[in-house]
This record gives structure tokens, sequence and C-alpha cells, in this order.
């Protein structure tokens, strides 16, 4: 198998009960739940590309899933977005960025898998003019609706490095879970609480 | 500290397996090589050969010389010389010595003896060779005082140093001067027998020996050419100079008269159709034509003087052209001669200080009675039969051993054979291969290690949770899953 489609393929065990990586993920969600996230949204970034974000916001999900809550998984990495490549491409052509652009509505988004329950809300094709005007009105109402409908709402957010907007994401959203890749450098780290400060609330190390 | 960090590098070769692999072949083959050039050294061996007196004494006495018993009596004996070990302390002169030295018994071609090998190297010829003969003599030394006790090298006298080695001997073929005691006999014991040293170069091969004489041959041969053509050389210059003349003078130019006498015959035609025979420009006219035709006879008659002589001269000028062209032959010839002559020469020498084999001959005979006057302790003359040691017939077969007899006088002799130093290494060659892999890992060891300590990323838990403000909370750690 190659490279590039090794890293494509995620491993997702977050809901499996006796995989250690499932257990682990279980574990990890039973911390978050200490800290009772504000309105029961999580958003998950990192210091840099390919640190696991998706990675561990599929499978967070998949264990609040596997507790029988109703979760709806945002995307947000509008630049690079992944999910697409590990749920599949979705039906609609439209994505999050229509709604935050107020094309359409959440619901028009959302399509939900029969095998895993999960509640899946891409962003659609990759786009790099994405401007702070998301930050308004329809993305307000899309956190307002995801609120009213799912129990959970885990928003799978860009990294430090590749937008600017992570610091506004974070600061609206509420509880901003960071996800540093062992191995990775300090610099982008040290930049990452800079850029997040007081607005990070956990951070998760993942050893890939 | 370091065991967490011998862990941390062994966890981070999953990271760093490059750089492990960059080091290991770097190390390995840096070092291989650096170890070839810096073990290089010459290898100088010694055979020692022995009769067998007394069943297998001998063969008890070869195994029992063993490397330790000769390097300690090496030490021992050689320790005041200047040897190739001088520099070196008691401890790591030994040491030294046991990786230097080898002994090998070998298979002999000559009945009823024994034979050992002694194999030493050094970092020059000179002193390879010196080892190698100082160890002989050591165990040499050991040896005759085990076969023959009662005639032991205190007892004995040395009578006769080590001849000098023939004047084409090089410095590194000579043996060593041995250094015998000289010291007065004990008259309660048997009588003592007189021990003769000889050095002699063994016999060539048939191959070296022809090529020798082969090229004697044509050096003779060279040789009487050369002074032949020298002889010729010097005959040519002894015969007398060739005077060639000086070129006659320049020839007249005829034809210019003859055309100047043509001018000069048609404008008196013209004046002649014109005037009378009186008239002053026909008279004039007349007399240059009459010139013109002097002159251009007398210019007829000497440019054929001059064409002879140039005859004449041509052919002595030929014949010294001829002289020339000789003796440049000559000296062209003598000149490649020398050149030749010159190449053979150093062939020559060259095959003279090529591998040489020397045999020390060890004779005992008996002694002639002892000096009364002669004080107890001092050193007794050398006697003048001991000089001129006799022949040894080192290549002769041994006689028949005599079963639980002591070495007599005259028997096969104990000998000594030493050879050239050639170039050899310290170290064989899959010991430096195992070295140098042993090196690289260490080197990749190493660079892994530097890499990890130099490393500005984020290794461990503690080090990420040394970089979170205060407020944010670390988690946990998500283990490795493969997809």
């Amino acid at each position: 198998m190659s490279r590039a489609l090794q890293e494509t393929v995620i491993p997702l065990e977050g809901d499996l009960p006796f995989s250690p990586g499932g257990e682990r993920y279980k574990q990890l969600l039973d911390r978050i739940l200490e800290f009772a996230p504000a309105n029961r949204r999580i958003f998950v970034t990192s210091p840099g590309n390919g640190d696991g974000k998706t990675v561990t916001a599929a499978n967070l999900a998949l264990a609040l899933r596997a507790r029988q809550s109703s979760v709806l998984l945002v995307e947000l990495a509008f630049e690079r977005p992944k999910l697409a490549a590990v749920f599949g491409s979705p039906p609609s052509r439209l994505g999050v960025d229509s709604v935050l652009a107020g094309r359409c509505s959440l619901e028009k988004i959302v399509c939900r898998r029969n095998d895993n329950g999960l509640n899946l809300a891409m962003a659609g094709p990759a786009r790099s003019d994405v401007d702070l005007a998301i930050f308004g009105k329809p993305f307000q109402n899309m956190l307002e609706m995801a609120k009213k409908r799912y129990d959970w709402t885990i928003f799978d957010g860009p990294s430090v490095e590749a937008s600017d907007q992570v610091e506004e994401f974070a600061r609206n959203i509420g509880f901003t879970l960071l996800v540093v890749r062992k191995r990775s450098s300090l610099k982008l780290l040290r930049r990452a609480l800079r850029t997040l400060d007081g607005a990070i609330d956990t951070v998760i190390l993942n050893n890939r | 500290m370091y065991p967490s960090l011998t862990a941390r590098v062994l966890s981070s070769l999953r990271f760093r397996w490059k750089l492990a692999l960059c080091g290991l072949l770097l190390g390995g083959t840096g070092f291989f090589f650096a170890s070839r050039y810096l073990a290089r050294c010459f290898q100088s061996s010694v055979v020692i050969g022995f009769p067998v007196v007394g069943g297998s004494e001998s063969k008890a006495v070869l195994s029992s010389v063993d490397q330790g018993p000769a390097v300690e009596g090496l030490v021992q004996r050689y320790e005041p010389e200047p040897v190739a070990i001088s520099h070196l302390g008691t401890w790591g002169r030994r040491a030294s010595l046991r990786a230097q030295l080898s002994f090998e018994p070998i298979e002999t071609t000559v009945p009823n003896s024994v034979a050992l090998r002694i194999v030493a190297k050094e970092k020059t010829p000179e002193a390879a060779n010196a080892l190698a003969i100082a160890v002989g003599q050591a165990v040499l030394d050991q040896a005759e005082s085990r076969l023959m006790p009662t005639h032991s090298p205190a007892a004995s006298t040395s009578s006769a140093q080590p001849a000098p080695p023939p004047s084409t001997s090089t410095p590194s073929s000579s043996p060593p001067p041995a250094a015998a005691p000289v010291t007065a006999p004990d008259p309660s014991s048997p009588p003592p027998l007189r021990k003769t040293v000889t050095w002699k170069a063994a016999p060539e091969s048939a191959e070296v020996a022809a090529t020798r004489r082969q090229l004697r041959d044509q050096l003779v041969q060279e040789q009487d050419r050369k002074s032949r053509l020298q002889d010729d050389l010097a005959a040519l210059n002894a015969m007398p100079k060739i005077q060639v003349p000086h070129p006659a003078s320049s020839p007249s130019n005829e034809a210019a008269l003859k055309s100047q006498l043509n001018t000069a015959n048609n404008s008196l035609i013209n004046l002649e159709n014109r005037y009378t025979n009186l008239h002053p420009d026909v008279i004039a006219a007349k007399r240059r034509v009459a010139d013109l035709q002097s002159a251009l006879e007398e210019a007829i008659v000497k440019n054929a003087a001059i064409a002879k002589q140039d005859a004449a001269n041509q052919s002595k000028v030929a014949e010294a052209q001829a002289r020339l062209t000789r003796e440049s032959t000559l000296q062209r010839q003598i000149a490649q001669l020398d050149a030749q002559i010159a190449r053979d020469t150093a062939e020559l020498d060259k095959l003279g200080q090529g591998k040489k084999t020397w045999i020390q001959v060890i004779h005992y005979s008996p002694a002639e009675p002892p000096v009364a006057s002669q004080p107890a302790g001092s050193p007794r003359p050398v006697p003048a039969a001991a000089a001129t040691p006799a022949p040894a017939p080192v290549s002769s077969p041994a006689p028949a051993p005599r079963p639980g007899a002591a070495l007599q006088p005259d028997e096969q002799p104990v000998t000594l054979t030493a050879t050239s130093p050639v170039p050899a290494m310290f170290l064989a060659q899959p010991v430096l291969g195992a070295l140098s892999l042993l090196f690289g890992l260490l080197l990749a060891a190493v660079m892994v290690w530097l890499a990890e300590l130099l490393s500005r990323s984020v290794k461990d838990a503690e080090s990420l949770e040394a970089e979170l403000p205060y407020g944010v909370h670390y988690l946990g750690e998500i283990p490795r899953m493969t997809p």
C-alpha cells in the first residue's frame, strides 16, 4: 500500500470496546467529560498539519456514539478537508462553507452513516478563500441548530499552521482540544499556544 | 538520566533509522579503511630446525616452546638491547610482542628433524627482521638448553660471533649480532663443547640464479660492445682532419656579357649602315664590341676553371660528411649501451636486494682445554679456529638418531633460517571487518543519541507538559494505532 493511501486511511477504533485504541479514546472522553464542555461542543485543533485532528475528532465522535449519544461531526478544515476520505463522499456538493455563507441550512448538508450512526457535516470541496465573514449570523445559527438537534457536536478544525481563523473558531465554539503529535516541532507548539492564548482547555499527545 | 536517554534513543530509532544507517555505513567503512591503512606492517619469519634426538624429546621441546616462554625469554634476554621492543614497558612489551608474534610447528623435508616457524610483524622491514631473528635466537637458546642440559649456553663457550653478511646483503636482511656470554668452564662438569655460530646466505632459487647469470652475461656482452664502439670512435678521431677548401670566387655572369655583346653588335650594325667605318661612333662601337668579346672569352675560361675546382672539392666534402655521420652514430650507440648497462646493473642490484635468506648454523665441537692461568670469570680469548667456522651442510639429510643420546658434536646442527620481510597486516581481514561493524554500530548509536539530545521537538508527555501554560490540562497520550 502506498504511503499516500496509508495516510488517508484513518484507524477508527473509538467505538470498539475491546481494542486498545477504543479503550484509550473512551478514557480520554471520560477525562473530557469531567470538564463538562460548554454547550456540549468540542473543537479539535492542532499546531501543525498532520498532527491527527481528524482521527481524534472521528474517534471521539465514535466513542460518544458508543454511549448512545447523538453526535454531529462538523468539518471546519476548509483548506484541507479529510472527512470525505474517511467516511466517503457526501451525496450533496454543498458543505459547511455553504452553510456559513448562508446559502443553505445545516439540515441540508448533514448526512448520517448507517453503520455507526454518526452524523457528518463535511466541508465541501477544498477552498482557500475563506475569510472572517464566516463568523457571522449563519455560523451562530449553525451552532444553535447543532445544539438543538444533537447531544454533542465535535468540530474538526484546521491547524494553527494552516489557518488564521483557529482562534476565532476556538473562542466561538467553546471547549478546545489541542492535539499534539509526538516528535512535532516545539516551535510550532509554542506558536499555537501563543495564538490560542487562553482559548485552549485540554491537550492530548498523539503517538502516531 | 542515562537509562531514560538510552530508552529514548532506542525508541527514536524508528524515526531516525536513516541517520543510524548513515552512521553505520560511514563509521564502518571509515574505520575499515583507516584501520587497513594503519595496520599495514611488514612480516618477517624465521624457521628453526632441530634434529630428533632422544626419541620424542625434540618434539616435546618444540611443544613446550610456546609463545609465552619465548616471549619471556626474549624480554629477559634482550631488554637492554636496542631492538624494536625497547620502548615498551614490561607488561606492555609482553602484550605487544604476543600480538606481534606467532609460532607454528611446520613439516620438514629433512628426515628425523622437526621445525618451528616464528612470524614477527613490525612497522618497518628492519624492525620486523630484527624482531624475528631476536625471537628466533631466544627460542633457539631455550631449545638448546632443553636439548643439551649439560651444555647449556652458560657452560658452553661461544667462540665466534656471527659472520658478517656478504657485501651484497642489505641492512634489512643482515642478522643481528648475538650476545652470548663467555665464561670459564666448570672442571667438574663434562667436557664442554665449543659452540660455533655462523651465518650463511642460503642458495638462491634456480630461477633467480638463472636470471642473475643471464643478466651478468648480458652485461659482459654489452661492456664488450661498448669498448669496441669506443675504440672505433677513438680511431675515427685519430684520423687526420679533412681540409675542406673555401668555395672559389663567384663565377662571372656569362649570360649578361653575351646579351651586352649582342646589343653592341646590333648598335654597330646600325651605325655601319648609316656611317662609314671612319666615323668615330663606329670606331667606338667596334672597340666596345671587341672589349666585350674579350671579356666574354675570359669569363668562359674562368667559369670552366671554377667548375673544375668545385668538382674537386665535392668529393672532400662528401668524405667529411660521412666521417661526421659515422662519429655521431657511434656516439649514439655508446649512449644507448650506457643506458642499457645502467638498467641491467639496476636490475642486478634489485635482484641482489630482493628476498634473501640467511641461515644461522650452529656447530658443537670439542673445546680446547681451558687455560689454567686465566682467572675465573674473565673472558676467555676466542680461539683462532673459531674464526673460520666449519661449513654446515644445511640441506643434507641428518644422520640416523640414536635414541636416548644427547646431541653430539658434528651431528646435524640446529639451524635458524631468516627470510626478508614482506608486507602484511597487524590484524586479519575478518577481525577488521568485525571491528568496523562494531565501530559503525557505535557511531550510529552516538549519532542518534546526539540527534535526540539536540532535537527541538515534543519528545514525550513530560516535554509537552513543560510547555503548557497554567490552566491547560494534559489529558493523556493516544497510543500508536495501525490502520
